[in-house]
């Protein structure tokens, strides 16, 4: 029976081989788009319209990559897209995490409503508050800064970080905060001591996820900032489509250099972010 | 060392009373258990001495001090938790020295301390392990040793052995004892286990529905129960309950049952003869339940005929489950018995240690 039963069968052989030519498909739809960026990139302008188009090119060169630092103001790009992201994960995870302990911990009058409300926020789509945040931060004194953006892009990420948080501060049994309050730590103390170490697989996921939003967004960058030294990594991209002209190999050039920190931050944060995202999802 | 007191201690939530206006005192250095069904309120009643519920009416006192605005962190008392509560990212070490350094004790003290109660609990060479790596006795000795390692004036145990396989909470009843005789401080312990109760007490306190039942020592409890809940409750196997009444024929008093009398022994007339003309329940412990058939092991009971429905051996007993008339019974007999299920048994029943209580009141005469 066991020699039966470890033996291939010709129908395994042709099942297996289907989902290997299947995954492999997948693969080359997602990674096409990707082959075609790098490969433009290192073209010359001129290559980049040849047609029939050439998969390797003719003349390597990476010209577009020197060009989007020396011509494109792309350093200022990256550091203005990485002091908004990084303020904006921070803080609306820091927040979140903060709000997501009231909720879970808290029985106040008016808690469903307000987390029900919370949610809420997010249905609204931000094409409409992008007006609105226009006249406020104009009124304010904040167009046009990293500090305006940092407060709308909270706005959109603080009541995801506070369900997420909240979520994972959920599977916190209650117990640990009792027995740390007999230990002697204060509310806050608690928070940080005990509920916050516990749940940084879950707010590394949350960190992700709003410095993502915040590092890949266009339109409020677009609508919110207006001249060059406070423009972000995809806004600079945009700009170089021009009316008359698009410089294909330097946007391909801006695209790859642009998605590269979020790239890198996966590779690494991967293990904690599954570790997040399944975190209580077995009973352990 | 602190004694507890409890003045008409009230706890609402809701329209729901868990405690219902109860006084108790654990006196400085007693064993005291709170022992109850789920739901009968003794956690709670813990959870209002650690700070970790307020009360809703009465007050709490711990020594001279009345704590009912106190945090916990300030009453001086350390808790061990039914699932033990260690924080799962912190070594034992840190898990033990936590509280300490909470409250500012130099790292030598510590180190100190720690590793004095890592000694003592045998858990020396776990010190560097994380709570994940720790078999559930290790744990649960961890967490003992987070609550002794503060040396507080008063100890509170939420079930702290229900989550353990049976050995190994024999095991650690037994090291519990221990610890108690060792550190001499007042210990409030809560369990739903009356073996526990039994064997770690000095003192046992009965709850049910948010009321103390009884309160008193192990075997005086178990001996003289007030009344037919605290009879029904502690003992195991449960205390065989027949609806019964009284008559007196020529001076002499006798429990009629529904299939069976038997006659009062003259040290039980006076305090019985009261209930003459009552609805009552008598009450049996099965273990004054003998075999008649056994030659030598018991002679001066009272006759009672059943039928033998399930024989169970556990091995330095075998408990039979009879029924007698239209009332079952359980007795737990000598092990060369030779009942079998389904044929007649004559019993004799030690008169002696007979309980009678009022159906109405529920009270013990």
């Amino acid at each position: 029976m066991r020699m039966e039963a470890a033996k291939i069968r010709p129908g395994d052989v042709i099942a297996k081989t289907l989902i290997w030519v299947f995954l492999i498909l997948v693969c080359i739809y997602c990674l096409i788009p990707f082959a075609w960026m790098l490969s433009t990139s290192l073209k010359t302008e001129a290559e980049a319209f040849r047609m029939p188009p050439t998969w390797i090119p003719l003349k390597l060169t990476v010209d577009s990559y020197i060009g989007i630092w020396v011509r494109k103001n792309f350093g200022i790009y990256f550091f203005n897209s990485t002091v908004i992201s990084l303020a904006t994960a921070a803080l609306s995870t820091f927040f979140g995490a903060l709000a997501g302990y009231g909720f879970s911990r808290f029985f106040f009058k008016g808690r469903r409503f307000l987390i029900g409300f919370f949610l809420a926020t997010q249905m609204l789509p931000g094409v409409l508050l992008v007006g609105p945040y226009f006249k406020i931060l104009s009124k304010v004194g904040l167009y046009d800064t990293r500090t305006g953006l940092i407060i709308a892009f909270l706005t959109i990420c603080l009541p995801f970080s506070t369900w997420m948080m909240k979520g994972f501060i959920d599977k916190v049994p209650d117990e640990l905060d009792q027995s740390a309050m007999v230990d002697g730590c204060s509310r806050l103390g608690i928070f940080f001591k005990i509920v916050l170490p516990i749940v940084a697989p879950g707010m590394v996921a949350t960190i992700l996820f709003a410095f993502l939003l915040a590092w890949g967004d266009l339109l409020w960058a677009l609508c919110l900032t207006s001249s060059e030294p406070m423009i972000t990594v995809t806004l600079g991209i945009a700009r170089t489509v021009g009316e008359f002209r698009i410089i294909w190999p330097m946007l391909m050039a801006g695209s790859l250099v642009g998605g590269m920190p979020a790239i890198i931050l996966y590779v690494f944060l991967q293990r904690l972010l599954v570790q997040g995202l399944t975190a209580g999802a077995v009973k352990e | 060392m602190a004694e507890i007191r409890l003045v008409e201690v009230t706890k609402r939530f809701g329209s729901n009373t868990a405690v219902d206006r109860i006084n108790l005192t654990a006196q400085e250095k007693e064993f005291l258990v709170l022992v109850g069904p789920s739901g009968c309120g003794k956690t709670t009643t813990l959870r209002m001495i650690a700070g970790l519920e307020e009360t809703t009416e009465g007050e709490v006192y711990i020594g001279n001090r009345m704590v009912n605005n106190v945090p916990p962190k300030d009453r001086d008392i350390a808790m061990v938790f039914q699932n033990y509560a260690l924080y799962p990212h912190m070594s034992v070490y840190k898990n033990l020295a936590f509280g300490l350094k909470q409250r500012k004790f130099p790292r030598s003290e510590i180190n100190l301390r720690v590793t004095e109660v890592a000694h003592m609990l045998g858990i020396k060479e776990l010190l560097k392990r994380k709570p994940k790596e720790l078999s559930g006795g290790q744990r649960q000795r961890v967490a003992m040793g987070r609550a002794i390692v503060r040396k507080p004036e008063v100890f509170l145990f939420d079930e702290p052995l229900s989550n353990l396989d049976a050995k190994l909470r024999v095991q650690m009843r037994g090291e519990l004892g221990k610890l108690h005789r060792q550190l001499e401080t007042t210990i409030v312990y809560v369990t739903h286990d009356q073996i526990e109760a039994m064997t770690l007490a000095d003192r046992i306190v009965v709850m049910h529905n948010g009321i103390i039942m009884q309160s008193g020592a192990p075997m005086d409890v178990y001996n003289n129960p007030k009344n037919l809940f605290v009879a029904g409750f502690i003992g195991s196997p449960a205390m065989n309950f027949f609806d019964v009444r009284i008559t007196a024929e020529k001076g002499t008093l006798r429990v009629n049952g529904d299939n069976f009398q038997l006659t009062i022994p003259a040290g039980l007339q006076d305090r019985f003869l009261q209930a003459k003309d009552r609805e009552l329940v008598l009450g049996i412990r099965p273990e004054h339940i003998y075999d008649r058939s056994i030659k030598g092991s018991f002679a001066g009971g009272e006759p009672l005929k059943a039928t033998v429905e399930v024989v169970e051996p556990i091995g330095s007993q075998v408990i039979l489950l009879a029924s007698c008339g239209s009332e079952n019974l359980t007795a737990c007999v000598d092990p060369q018995t030779r009942a079998k299920p389904n044929a007649a048994i004559e019993f004799l029943v030690d008169t002696n240690h007979l309980h009678l209580f009022d159906k109405q009141t529920e009270k013990a005469y």
